[in-house]
C-alpha cells in the first residue's frame, strides 16, 4: 500500500461521520445480537438499504461492523440468560450462564468482550495481510476457472449451512433459477418473467436478501407463542454487573490466564473463517473444544470455565475478516453472513477479484481498517454497555415484528424507489419462512442468485473457448483440476462425514447394549 | 428422536418437483441458446427434490406419532397468518393510503394482534417508527416514499 492510498484510508476512516457511523452499527450490531431470534445475517441484509446513500467505503464498513458485533452481541444473552443470541454463541451458554449462576455474570461478560475484540481484530489483520496477495490469483482465472469457483461457492456453502446436503444444494440450484429469470443478454430474450417487465432485468437481489434473511425471521418469530422478551436475570447477576469495566490489574490477571486460550482460538478462528462456508458457529464450538482439550481443568468446562467463554467468543469474532478474505478475492463467502455482505458489495458497484486491491483500493482498505477499528471500539463500547444490552432482550415480540417488518419494507423500497420491489421483498420472505421450516438454508439461494448470471456467462464462454472438446480445454488448465477436485470433495466430504458419524453411533449402540 | 421426515417436507418436495416441471416446460418457448442453462438448473431441482422426497418419505413412514403433537404446543398457525395478512394488506395499501398513513396503521394493527392494550405504546411505536422513517430517509437520504390520499 503506497503513502497516497495510506494517507486517504485514514482521512476517511478517521472523518467524524465515518467514525461516528462506525460506533451507530457497533451498538446496532450488539442489539441484533442481544436479542435472541435474530441474527446477524438478518442485521447486514436490513441495513443494506440504509447504506446505499453513503459513501461505499462507509457502507461496507458498517456491514462488517455490524456482523463483527451481532457475533459478539450473542454472547450476551448466551451468558445472562442461557439464551444464545445468535447460533454463534452457543458454546458460549454452556459456561457462560453457570457463571452468572454463580454471581460471575460480569467477569463472564468481561472476558467474552475482551475475547471477542481481540479474535476480530486478529481476523481483520488476516484479512488485510492475506486477502490482497491471494487477490492476485484471481488474475489468473479464466471463464472455466470462474464457472467452476461459483459452482464450488454453491456447493461448499450449500453442504455446510443446512445440515443436509441434498437441502442445501437443492437450494443452492433454487438461487441458481431465480438468478436466471429476466432478459437473457446473450439472445435479447426475456425469461421466466410471466409478462412482468419489472423483472426484465432479473430479481432485484436485495429486496429478495431482505426477504429471505429478516421477514422469514419475523415470520418464523411471530408464530411462535411464548414472548421472546422478559427473561429474568439469575438472583445476584446484577451486582457483578455493576463494574464491568476492569480495573488495571484486573485486565491484566484475567489476560493472564486466558491469552494462550484467545490465541489459539482467534487462529483456529481464522482458519475456519477462511474455509467458504464454515461460519461462525463451526469455528466457536471448535474454540471451545480445543480450550478444554488443552485445558489443565477440563472439569470445569461446561460448570463456568472462564477459559470455554475465551474460546469459542475469540474464535467465533476470529470467523468475521477471516470469512471476507475468499469473499474479497475470489467472490465466495466465507459465511451466510459473508454472502450476504457480498451482495452489499455489488449494489455498491464493487466486484470481487482483483479491481478492489487496485481500482478500487482506497475503499476496500478503508473498509478492512474499519473493521479493524470496529472490533477496538467493540471492546469499548462493549464494555461500557453490555449490561443496558439485558434491556434489549426484555424488548417485546410485538414491538420487534412491527419495527422489522417497516424497515424490510422501506429497505425494499429505497433501493429502487418502487413498491415492486417490497412485493418481492414479501414473496421472498414467504418463501424464506417456508424453507427455514423445512430446514432449507436460505443462504445457498442468495448465493446462488448472485453466483448464478456469472456462472451462466462464464459456462457459455466456456463451451465457446473449448470448441467442442470441453473435458479436454478444462483438465488442460492446473486451476480448473483444482477446484474440480475441490467440489467434489466438498459434496464427497459431508456425505462421508455423515456416513461415518452413523456408523460410530451404530457402533456405540451395539456395545452399550452389549 | 431426531425427527427425518415431515409431511410438510414432503409436500415441499414435491411442490418443488411440480413447480420446477412447470418452469422446465415454460423453457420450449426460449431458443436453444437461452434454455439450457435454465434446464440444466431445473433438470437439477428435479433430481434433488427427488432424492429428498425419498428422505423425507422415509422419515414419515418410520416417524413415531409422538412427535408430531409437541411443536403444536409452541407454534400459533393462527398468529402466523393473521401476522402474513397484515403484511400483504400494509404492502397493498402502500400506494392507496401513503406509505406514512400505511406504516402507522401496520404497526398499530401488529401491537393489537400481539396484545398490546397500553394507549401510549399504541401511538408512541407507530408515530416513532413513522418519524424514524421519515427524518432517515425522506429527509436523509431524500427517498420519496409513496404518497396517498392524506401525504
Amino acid at each position: 500500500m503506497d503513502v497516497s492510498l495510506a494517507m486517504g484510508v485514514l482521512v476517511d476512516l478517521f472523518s467524524f461521520q465515518t467514525l461516528l457511523a462506525l460506533s451507530a452499527s457497533v451498538v446496532g450490531g450488539m442489539i441484533v445480537g442481544a436479542l435472541p431470534g435474530l441474527s446477524a445475517v438478518m442485521g447486514i441484509a436490513l441495513l443494506i438499504p440504509f447504506t446505499f446513500g453513503i459513501p461505499p467505503a462507509t457502507g461496507i464498513m458498517m456491514l462488517m461492523a455490524v456482523y463483527t458485533s451481532a457475533v459478539y452481541g450473542g454472547s450476551i444473552a448466551a451468558i445472562l440468560l442461557h439464551t444464545p443470541g445468535t447460533p454463534a454463541s452457543a458454546a458460549t451458554a454452556l459456561d457462560g450462564y453457570q457463571l452468572t449462576l454463580q454471581g460471575k455474570g460480569g467477569q463472564a461478560i468481561r472476558v467474552s468482550t475482551i475475547a471477542s475484540a481481540i479474535g476480530g481484530v486478529v481476523s481483520a489483520i488476516a484479512l488485510l495481510t492475506i486477502a490482497p496477495p491471494l487477490s492476485r490469483l484471481s488474475l489468473r482465472f479464466g471463464p472455466p476457472e470462474y464457472f467452476l469457483l461459483a459452482v464450488f461457492g454453491l456447493t461448499i456453502i450449500g453442504s455446510l449451512t443446512s445440515g443436509s446436503l441434498i437441502k442445501g444444494l437443492a437450494a443452492g440450484a433454487i438461487g441458481l433459477f431465480f438468478g436466471s429469470v429476466g432478459v437473457d443478454l446473450s439472445v435479447g430474450i426475456p425469461r421466466f418473467t410471466l409478462g412482468m417487465y419489472q423483472l426484465e432485468g432479473g430479481i432485484s437481489l436485495i429486496p429478495a436478501m431482505i426477504g429471505l434473511f429478516s421477514l422469514s425471521q419475523i415470520l418464523s418469530l411471530s408464530e411462535t407463542r411464548e414472548e421472546t422478551g422478559v427473561p429474568v436475570l439469575p438472583a445476584g447477576s446484577d451486582a457483578s454487573l455493576s463494574r464491568l469495566l476492569p480495573s488495571f490489574a484486573q485486565l491484566k490477571s484475567e489476560l493472564r490466564s486466558t491469552w494462550v486460550t484467545i490465541a489459539r482460538s482467534s487462529v483456529i478462528g481464522v482458519l475456519v473463517g477462511i474455509l467458504p462456508g464454515a461460519g461462525g458457529d463451526i469455528g466457536s464450538w471448535m474454540g471451545y473444544n480445543e480450550a478444554k482439550r488443552f485445558s489443565k481443568h477440563p472439569e470445569e468446562f461446561g460448570k463456568g470455565s472462564i477459559d470455554g467463554i475465551a474460546g469459542s467468543e475469540a474464535a467465533n469474532n476470529a470467523v468475521t475478516g477471516a470469512a471476507m478474505i475468499p469473499m474479497f478475492t475470489l467472490g465466495i463467502p466465507g459465511s451466510a453472513a459473508a454472502a450476504v455482505l457480498l451482495g452489499g458489495l455489488m449494489i455498491h458497484g464493487l466486484i470481487p477479484g482483483r479491481a478492489l486491491f487496485t481500482t478500487h483500493a482506497r475503499i476496500t482498505y478503508t473498509a478492512m481498517f474499519g473493521l479493524l477499528l470496529a472490533n477496538v471500539l467493540l471492546g469499548i463500547i462493549g464494555l461500557l454497555v453490555a449490561k443496558y444490552m439485558v434491556l434489549v432482550t426484555k424488548v417485546a415480540k410485538r414491538t420487534v415484528v412491527a419495527a422489522v417488518v417497516t424497515l424490510c419494507a422501506v429497505g425494499a423500497y429505497a433501493i429502487g424507489n418502487n413498491i415492486f420491489d417490497v412485493w418481492i421483498m414479501l414473496f421472498f420472505g414467504g418463501l424464506g419462512y417456508l424453507f427455514r421450516k423445512y430446514n432449507y438454508h436460505p443462504a445457498p439461494i442468495v448465493l446462488g442468485m448472485i453466483l448464478g448470471p456469472m456462472a451462466e456467462t462464464r459456462f457459455t464462454q466456456t463451451m465457446q473457448l473449448a470448441r467442442g472438446n470441453l473435458v479436454g480445454y478444462v483438465m488442460a488448465r492446473p486451476i480448473s483440476v483444482v477446484l474440480m477436485v475441490l467440489v467434489v470433495l466438498s459434496i464427497a466430504g459431508p456425505l462421508l462425514a455423515e456416513r461415518f458419524a452413523q456408523r460410530r453411533t451404530q457402533g456405540n449402540h451395539v456395545t452399550s447394549t452389549e | 428422536m431426531k425427527k427425518t421426515g415431515t409431511v410438510g417436507g414432503l409436500v415441499l418436495c414435491v411442490a418443488l418437483i411440480a413447480a420446477a416441471i412447470g418452469l422446465y416446460t415454460l423453457t420450449a418457448r426460449y431458443p436453444i441458446a437461452s434454455r439450457g442453462y435454465p434446464r440444466g438448473v431445473l433438470f437439477l431441482l428435479i433430481g434433488l427434490s427427488f432424492i429428498q422426497l425419498l428422505v423425507e418419505l422415509r422419515g414419515v413412514l418410520t416417524r413415531r406419532e409422538e412427535a408430531a403433537g409437541e411443536k403444536e404446543k409452541t407454534v400459533s398457525l393462527k398468529q402466523l397468518l393473521i401476522t402474513a395478512v397484515l403484511c400483504v394488506g400494509y404492502v397493498a395499501m402502500m400506494n392507496r393510503l401513503g406509505y406514512f398513513v400505511s406504516t402507522f396503521a401496520f404497526a398499530l394493527l401488529i401491537l393489537l394482534h400481539f396484545g398490546e392494550r397500553r394507549y401510549r405504546q399504541l401511538v408512541l411505536l407507530p408515530v416513532g417508527l413513522v418519524l424514524f422513517v421519515f427524518l432517515f430517509f425522506t429527509l436523509a437520504l431524500r427517498v420519496p416514499m409513496p404518497r396517498g390520499l392524506l401525504f
